[in-house]
């Protein structure tokens, strides 16, 4: 927490990232720390995931209004990949390509609450059908049904979770810590868990009900000194396609804002807690020296960045989310800001791990070499979908923000401005640029399975 | 003190409909003597839903008191059972000495799911919490004192009216005493008069008109009883600002923090 008594102060982006400066020779400056000796035989992996945790919300990247120190924890002891981008900003889009390896254009799931092509084997079926994994899942699922849906295939269903984080996540920690004491007293198969929390996802009902949950005035005096900065990007409202341009007003007051900061970077604290638990119970049992761990989330949260709550938007407070390996044969320590990361690569990164190839071909990628400091060939660009036929092109440098239809794009340059203020869309020079990443998107396309249903 | 209701208090506006029917405890209690008391749990999704109960049975010992702790949540793929004891000091934050709490799940047919039963046992040593689980022992450093989230609602309850405006600080051990989160701080807020209990209906409100009277319905409260309170707030790491109101004689009514809320309720199915 910060010291009560100093006044809160904006969050500057390259703070984040500089604050692991020493770290951040990354991978390509080598690694950190030599690797620890590789599994011989197929690890476990684990699956860590949350909802609504944008990258930022990690006090290990140097945010003074929250204290994450188990996700801490797990960073320093894998690698954390600093550009690591949700494939679509809503939670069941998102997810359908983290238990697939495809795009939500080739799963179908364009929005919330439909159901993934049957064609395509999730990460449950995959592997307990190619590599003989025991499978197990427990916690948030946001398809339709749930989890305990008889038409999803691939996992034992453990009880627990499935409601709010604030009354859930626990239940989904104690039934997952009973797991691992099982697996840990068998030690045959290998085991693959997903541990699926809904925090901080919570905060989505402040929108929800702002006739109840915001108050016209402070509700707890107390927090004055306490309430977060406002994003130095907070009045920022790029031009830009119509479907990018959605802030909300619900809020008349700074503080409003800065108590919804507050209450949300509270629910990410909470997150933590039910991480380190689990955690401590790998340790515990013996398992975390042959698991792989990933930990990542299925978007971001606004967080008051460009005027906006929840996630729905291509800025990268919605796209950006942590994304950290650790386990056997991983650098530790080490923060990758290299190396443009998707959540279609869980899926690769685990099939490689299983030593099994994808269910086939696929724009998912294996993070693993980048993860023993490995020299590979990797993406250039990457894509992400969002509302619909939206499209964001992200190379190296620069952002390209497109929706079909619509004449208006935004253009970034995120070196230079990495709040995401300007649109460069209209300056000398920009057509060139647009020109290159449109190609970029349209061999992208060309690379997709699209869903018949889409 | 003007008479209130929910939706006038911030902590309370979206559990107001959790109160309709609210059963208005009467008679004496003694918070520091034996009782047992049980409350609702409502979780403020799309909708007010109910999703467990908790039920607590105090036992004043020579120098502290017993908590034995009945809990269950509820949800679609079964139920989440926890039962055990909570061992604590007669101090101000009930502050833990010992504890063991036993989870299980069981499946929507009420049996035990095989593989879910998790057995943990602590208590506190000097500047030291040791912990004892399935996979062994491990020691947690703490300092200062230490409840749990159970004994806080016996502690809220024995709390004077007058105890200091700057609160008490504390180390939580939070999720069924499982998670520490050291930082946490306890202090007095506002003072109410509440409407509680009696039960909705609609009413008609007429408004007089440049050109006639327009009549338009709006809910009411029939038969509530004005109820004196006292609410205590805590804030700190890892929690949502929270608030546990009591009445004048100590009662636990409602605790909410965020997007859940405790209810009193003596006939809460535990």
């Amino acid at each position: 927490m910060p010291d009560p008594g100093s006044q809160p102060r904006a969050l500057r982006r390259r703070e984040f990232v500089a604050s692991g400066a020493a770290a951040l020779g990354a991978l390509a400056a080598g690694p950190s720390r030599a690797p620890a000796q590789a599994p011989r035989r197929r690890p476990n992996l684990l699956l860590i995931l949350c909802d609504q945790l944008n990258l930022d919300g990690l006090s290990a990247l140097g945010n003074p209004h929250v204290q994450t120190p188990h996700l801490d924890r797990l960073a320093a002891r894998g690698t954390l990949f600093l550009e690591s981008h949700s494939t679509n900003p809503v939670c069941s889009p998102a997810r359908s390509s983290l238990m697939t390896g495809r795009m939500p254009v080739e799963t179908g799931v364009v929005q919330n609450d439909l159901r993934i092509r049957a064609d395509l084997p999730n990460l449950g079926e995959w592997l307990g059908a190619q590599a003989g994994y025991q499978t197990a899942y427990c916690g948030k699922w946001h398809l339709p049904g749930g989890i305990h849906d008889p038409l999803v295939k691939g996992f034992q269903r453990l009880a627990g979770g499935g409601g709010q984080g604030a009354h859930d996540d626990h239940w989904v920690t104690q039934a997952c810590e009973a797991y691992l004491h099982e697996r840990a007293a068998r030690r045959a198969e290998p085991f693959l868990l997903v541990a699926s929390y809904m925090q901080p996802h919570d905060i989505c009902y402040w929108m929800i009900h702002p006739e109840t949950l915001v108050s016209d005035r402070l509700p707890y005096p107390q927090l004055a000194d306490r309430l977060p900065a406002l994003p130095p990007n907070h009045k920022s409202r790029p031009p830009g396609p119509a479907k990018a341009d959605k802030a909300y007003t619900g809020f008349t007051t700074d503080e409003q804002w800065r108590y919804y900061l507050y209450a949300y970077y509270r629910m990410v604290e909470m997150l933590d807690a039910d991480v380190g638990r689990l955690l401590e119970a790998l340790d515990e049992t013996g398992l975390a020296d042959d698991t792989i761990v990933i930990f990542t989330a299925d978007h971001g949260e606004g967080a008051g960045r460009h005027g906006n709550v929840q996630k729905w938007h291509p800025y990268d407070e919605s796209m950006k989310v942590p994304f950290v390996v650790a386990g056997p044969g991983v650098t530790a320590g080490a923060r990758d800001a290299t190396h443009l990361v998707s959540g279609i690569d869980v899926m690769g990164t685990f099939c490689d791990y299983a030593g099994v190839p994808l269910p086939a071909p696929s724009l998912s990628r294996s993070v693993r070499p980048l993860l023993e400091g490995r020299a590979v060939d990797w993406r250039d660009h990457l894509v992400s979908e969002f509302q619909g036929d939206g499209r964001i092109i992200r190379t190296a440098r620069h952002k390209l923000v497109t929706v079909t239809g619509d004449p208006a794009v935004q253009l970034f340059d995120l070196q230079a401005d990495p709040w995401e203020t300007r649109n460069l869309a209209d300056q000398p020079g920009a057509a060139d640029l647009i020109a290159s990443h449109r190609k970029l998107l349209d061999a992208w396309n060309r690379q997709m399975d699209v869903c018949p249903t889409t | 003190m003007p008479a209130t209701q929910a939706r006038d208090h911030f902590s309370l506006r979206h559990l107001e409909r959790a109160l309709d029917g609210f059963t208005v405890p009467t008679g004496p209690f003694d918070p520091a003597g034996a009782w047992s008391q049980r409350w609702e749990l409502f979780e403020y999704g799309f909708r007010l839903n109910r999703h467990g109960a908790l039920r607590l049975d105090r036992a004043p010992l020579a120098d502290g008191a017993r908590l034995t702790v009945a809990l269950r949540k509820f949800r679609v793929g079964g139920t989440l059972r926890c039962e055990g004891e909570v061992e604590c000091a007669a101090d101000a934050l009930a502050t833990v000495r010992r504890w063991r709490l036993a989870t299980v799940a069981l499946d929507p047919a009420g049996q035990e799911v095989p593989g879910t039963r998790l057995a943990e046992s602590g208590e506190r040593r000097g500047d030291e919490l040791l912990i004892r689980g399935p996979a062994g022992e491990r020691r947690v450093a703490v300092r200062g004192p230490v409840t749990c989230d159970f004994s806080l609602f016996d502690a809220v309850q024995r709390l004077p009216a007058g105890e200091p405006a700057q609160g008490l600080t504390f180390s939580l051990l939070d999720r069924l005493a499982r998670r520490l989160k050291p930082g946490q701080s306890l202090v007095r807020g506002e003072a109410a008069t509440l409407e509680l209990g009696g039960r909705r209906v609609w009413r008609e409100q007429a408004t007089p008109l440049a050109a006639g009277t327009v009549y338009r319905p709006v809910t009411a409260i029939e038969g509530a009883v004005s109820v004196n309170l006292t609410a205590r707030e805590q804030v700190g790491p890892g929690v949502l600002p929270t608030t546990w109101w009591t009445d004048a004689q100590g009662r636990l009514l409602v605790m909410t923090a965020g997007l859940i809320g405790w209810v009193a309720n003596p006939a809460a199915q535990v």
